[in-house]
């Protein structure tokens, strides 16, 4: 069940308690957080490099395979194979439905608007995936049919987590009634504007408003303190491709201190995006990802190696974690999804999409296995996260399919 | 018309069958001179851009555009611009970028030796008209005179001159630009200054502008002209010629260092300002759009001649021989026909192009070195699911061969064709050929004048047309220069007009918030700042009318839940909610008065 924790005010219990009558009161175990990683282009299905092999209770991966860097945590992953996007193909269409199966939500915002509670709803890094701007091929998430900006720098994300002023009580306060003075002026001309125009641009306005609120409200909430509640980064141009790899690094730092300092129960980052023109020089290569996603040839496993190398970096930060709230470390609590927006890059097409869920989800998944999918929509996946968030969700976004994917737990 | 547009695109969008004429009717009409009557919108508001917004810190705070240009989170685009109008929105993450940019410059704001109260509204006043680009309204200077006086009280008058900008940097009057209209719907002259410096400066209007009488047309063409003369249009020009071109691939093209020795950052720079460079110019000397097309630089620059050599070749004519062009439009070891084929099809004919088919191995067969590309790309019109699309872009695109991936000139057959074009189509050899027929092309100017009308107007390609649902009128010709072209869309009724009247009621009215209790005998006004489906914010007044000093307690009934209140403290316990002041505020002065505000959840 989902405590309340005492550092909350009493505005932000009351504005959190409707939510938790939809949740389910039920004694199965749930997933305290949720961490979505994403790298791009799909994977090479057309040169078998995915797939792994089950065996009697666990599974195996052949040398020089995509999944094989992640294998030191294997009794911690669960790789599902065969799932497919309805309705959905493409590049575009992928990274518009992998987390939303079209509706207006992703399943991660979806979830933190229903979780509230947090200082914030959910925290959104991003790596380089913002040079063509926010459209559709470089966004995954979503809210209300609206793009989700990633913060792609990594100073920015610092100081927004760990940037609060530090001052006594007597300062705070005047801090707080300073803000509170600004925030009254911005709300009065929001409202004066608001005012003159039609239900279409006033949602515009809307929108605004919302935004300030969880704005306030994060800067509001008591500021973490203590050992690992402020990784400092360094400062780097977080737009040239050879830094990747350094930004990568700095951003899932941040993200997991964000995690454990209980900062957000929902937490995503997005590793480029589909399409992207990203070049792995670091890696040697002097073709796009993308280009090389088409071949599917040793020079993209290279690269795909190399993002599973990372998604592994995550779950060993994650794992050197406890949770704030207790239950273990981060990784026990937490359910972990590595996701794609195609299933093989060359035939860019929505089937047979690789993701690898990772972490125990509060002891919801059993996990250290293979599981083979075919045929099956990955909207019950994405029912799956919902529900192992507590939800009660029978189908996320797509009444089609109702359920959550069979043998998980 | 718009059933006319829609076949059209349709043919396309499946690349099959019979190709049919090319771009569609309303492109076509822009210069039919035919008597319709445009398409009005309806009143709204604009989001300033990053871009926009960064050059408006900049006018306010010189030296700050770059910190927030780093700071803000990238906008949202549609086909490549970044100025549409409805996807211009706040999120969280905007709305907290905002905040720490107007925290950061605050302190870089003049501050007026302040002692009373007359010189604090002034300093509201000033700048506040200058962040506004307008005339502060009574209400407003009172909100921030409100900042001032709850931050001067603690921290000073420097303090709360801070705080003052702080917020108004924060206020959606300086984060939007209102097309609102006066009750007839035709804009404010306010309005259209601003609409006519973002247009061609992507910054606020300057004092000439906003003294201007802008609901004058003559008079409007005059400031249009002085704006575009003006060297602060460069920032507009190459924002737009930028998008238009899609030059943001010369920033995230890769090239291996081994096989392109030659490049280089500051190689980058230069084929960017060059192309950059010819467009201004050419607005900027009256030279016509054609000219764009066709024009041969008299001199190549330094820093380009181990590109091009000491002159440009006869391979070579206009934009479309520009190496940023050249070299964005390639992949990362050759050229590419398809997407310079696309980049014709998409920016110079107005034609989308789908992308390719799923469940296709859409992969080119591997780099050979010495294989030309009209070998490689000989797959795309074998295999009939890509030969549809293919044979509208791999043919023109096969026209640039003498170009690199560089954009250097190679030795290569570069006979190409155009097909299912306006008036465009047939064989060509070479880009000098391909330009020369778009030069004389009318559709494609008056595809530019939609691809520019859509960016400054802020509306999609198809609102940006000349047909019965679109917005641009009609000419009887094509104008004379690119700057004419330019003024089109900023003399069209759309710019100036719209539909139906939304006019500024000086004070919102102050819905019913319930009847305050109001037991100590102090007068006290309920104002809702802002009320949304969810919620609702409202500021208390209290004022002490007495001779006396009151500590005053008021309540509220409860409606919805309360989220969070300021200046006060509650006691939630009753009936009712019951307010009561801060140490610093809880007791009034004789005729003095305070305010504290709260904001709730409703169902």
């Amino acid at each position: 069940m989902i405590s309340r924790r005492t550092t909350l005010g009493a505005g932000l219990s009351l504005l959190a308690a409707p939510f938790f009558k939809a949740q389910a009161q039920t004694t199965t175990p749930q997933a305290r957080r949720l961490v979505l990683f994403f790298s791009p282009n799909g994977t090479a299905h057309r040169t078998e490099r995915w797939h792994p092999t089950s065996t009697s209770n666990t599974f195996t991966v052949a040398p020089g395979s995509i999944l094989e860097p992640l294998m030191p945590h294997a009794v911690n992953l669960i790789p599902v194979s065969g799932l497919y996007f309805p309705d959905a193909t493409n590049h575009e269409g992928g990274m518009r439905a992998m987390l939303t199966a079209g509706g207006p939500d992703s399943v991660d915002q979806y979830i933190a608007s229903r979780l509230g509670g947090s200082r914030f709803q959910s925290l959104s890094f991003g790596v380089q995936t913002s040079a063509w701007g926010a459209n559709a091929q470089t966004r995954m998430s979503y809210a209300g049919g609206q793009l989700v900006q990633p913060e792609d720098s990594p100073a920015n994300a610092f100081t927004r987590l760990f940037g609060a002023v530090a001052g006594g009580p007597a300062e705070l306060a005047k801090l707080k009634r300073r803000r509170q003075s600004i925030l009254d002026a911005v709300r009065g001309d929001l409202g004066a504007m608001k005012s003159r125009l039609g239900a279409h641009e006033a949602a515009k306005l809307d929108a605004h408003l919302t935004s300030l609120r969880s704005m306030e409200r994060s800067l509001d909430a008591p500021q973490p303190t203590g050992a690992g509640c402020s990784t400092p980064v360094l400062s780097m141009d977080a737009q040239d491709p050879s830094n990747f790899p350094a930004i990568a690094k700095a951003q899932l730092e941040l993200m997991v201190s964000a995690l454990a300092c209980d900062m957000t129960r929902v937490a995503t980052i997005q590793l480029a995006h589909t399409v992207s023109p990203l070049v792995p020089t670091w890696l040697g290569s002097s073709v796009s990802h993308h280009e090389l996603s088409h071949r599917g040839d040793d020079e993209f496993v290279k690269a795909e190696r190399w993002f599973a190398q990372t998604f592994g970096e995550l779950l060993t930060m994650l794992d050197a974690r406890q949770d704030p709230a207790g239950g273990g470390t981060l990784l026990e609590t937490s359910a972990v999804v590595w996701v794609k927006e195609l299933g093989d890059g060359g035939l860019h097409t929505c089937e047979d999409v690789p993701f690898v869920l990772a972490g125990k989800a509060g002891g919801r998944w059993r996990t250290g296995r293979y599981l083979d999918r075919a045929g099956v929509p990955h909207v019950k996946l994405l029912t799956e996260l919902c529900q192992a968030m507590g939800l009660t969700d029978t189908a996320f976004s797509d009444a089609r399919y109702p359920g959550v994917l069979e043998g998980l737990s | 018309m718009k059933r006319v547009l829609l076949t059209g695109l349709l043919a396309l969008l499946g690349c099959s069958g019979t190709l049919t004429p090319e771009p569609a009717a309303p492109i076509a009409s822009c210069f039919d001179g035919a008597q319709r009557t445009p398409a009005a919108g309806s009143p709204r508001i604009r989001r300033l851009s990053r871009y926009e917004l960064e050059h408006t810190f900049e006018a306010l705070f010189p030296g700050s555009g770059t910190r927030i240009h780093s700071l803000l989170p990238a906008d949202p685009v549609r086909d490549g611009y970044d100025s549409d109008a409805e996807l211009l929105q706040a999120n969280e993450l905007y709305v907290d970028a905002v905040r720490r940019a107007a925290e950061e410059v605050s302190t870089m704001a003049p501050v007026l030796p302040c002692g009373g109260a007359a010189c604090a509204d002034a300093y509201v006043q000033t700048f506040g008209a200058k962040a506004f680009r307008r005339a502060l309204r009574p209400a407003e200077v009172q909100r921030y005179r409100a900042v001032f006086d709850v931050v001067a009280a603690d921290d000073g008058a420097t303090a709360g001159a801070h705080a003052v900008v702080e917020a108004v940097l924060q206020s959606p009057s300086f984060l939007y630009r209102t097309e609102l209209g006066d009750t007839t719907g035709a804009l404010t002259n306010e309005e259209l200054a601003s609409s006519l410096s973002y247009a061609l400066w992507a910054a606020p209007p300057d004092d000439a502008l906003l003294q201007a009488s802008l609901q004058d047309p003559a008079a409007r063409t005059a400031q249009v002209r002085r704006l575009m003369a003006d060297p602060k249009s460069r920032a507009a020009l190459d924002h737009f010629a930028s998008q238009w071109l899609e030059l943001e691939r010369l920033d995230s093209a890769v090239r291996d260092p081994a096989q392109f020795p030659i490049d280089s950052p500051a190689l980058r720079v230069a084929l960017r300002a060059e192309t950059l460079d010819s467009f201004a110019g050419a607005v900027s000397t009256g030279a016509s759009f054609s000219s764009l097309l066709s024009a041969v630089p008299a001199q190549v620059p330094a820093s380009l001649v181990p590109l091009y050599g000491a002159a440009w070749g006869p391979e070579r004519m206009g934009l479309l021989g520009q190496g940023a062009i050249l070299l964005a439009h390639s992949n990362s070891e050759t050229a590419s026909p398809v997407h310079r084929g696309k980049l014709v099809r998409t920016r110079f004919f107005c034609q989308s192009m789908p992308p390719p088919p799923p469940g296709v191995v859409a992969a080119l067969p591997p780099f050979v070195a010495g294989q030309t590309n009209r070998e490689r790309f000989s797959a795309h019109s074998s295999n009939a699911s890509c030969a549809g699309c293919h044979r509208l872009m791999d043919p023109i695109g096969l026209g640039f061969e003498r170009f690199d991936a560089m954009g250097r000139t190679v030795e290569a057959d570069a006979h190409g064709e155009v097909l299912g074009s306006s008036s465009s189509d047939g064989a060509f050899d070479g880009v000098p050929e391909l330009a020369q027929r778009l030069a004389a092309d009318e559709t494609v100017q008056a595809c530019f004048l939609s691809h520019w009308s859509r960016h400054v107007l802020g509306l999609t390609q198809d609102q940006a047309s000349c047909g019965v649902d679109g917005v641009l009128p009609s000419l009887t010709a094509t104008p004379g220069s690119l700057a004419a072209l330019l003024e089109v869309p900023l003399s069209a009724p759309f710019f100036s007009q719209r539909g139906e009247g939304s006019p500024d009621a000086i004070d919102p009215p102050i819905p019913d918030a319930g009847v305050p209790v109001n037991p100590t005998g102090v007068v006290v006004t309920v104002r809702v700042d802002s009320q949304w489906a969810t919620g609702a914010c409202r500021t208390v007044l209290v004022d002490n009318p007495t001779a006396q000093s009151q500590t005053w307690t008021v309540e509220q009934p409860k409606q919805g839940q309360m989220v969070s209140h300021w200046s006060s403290v509650l006691d939630e316990s009753g009936a009712t909610w019951r307010f009561t002041g801060e140490n610093y505020n809880a007791t009034l002065a004789p005729m003095s008065g305070t305010s504290f505000g709260y904001c709730v959840s409703l169902p």
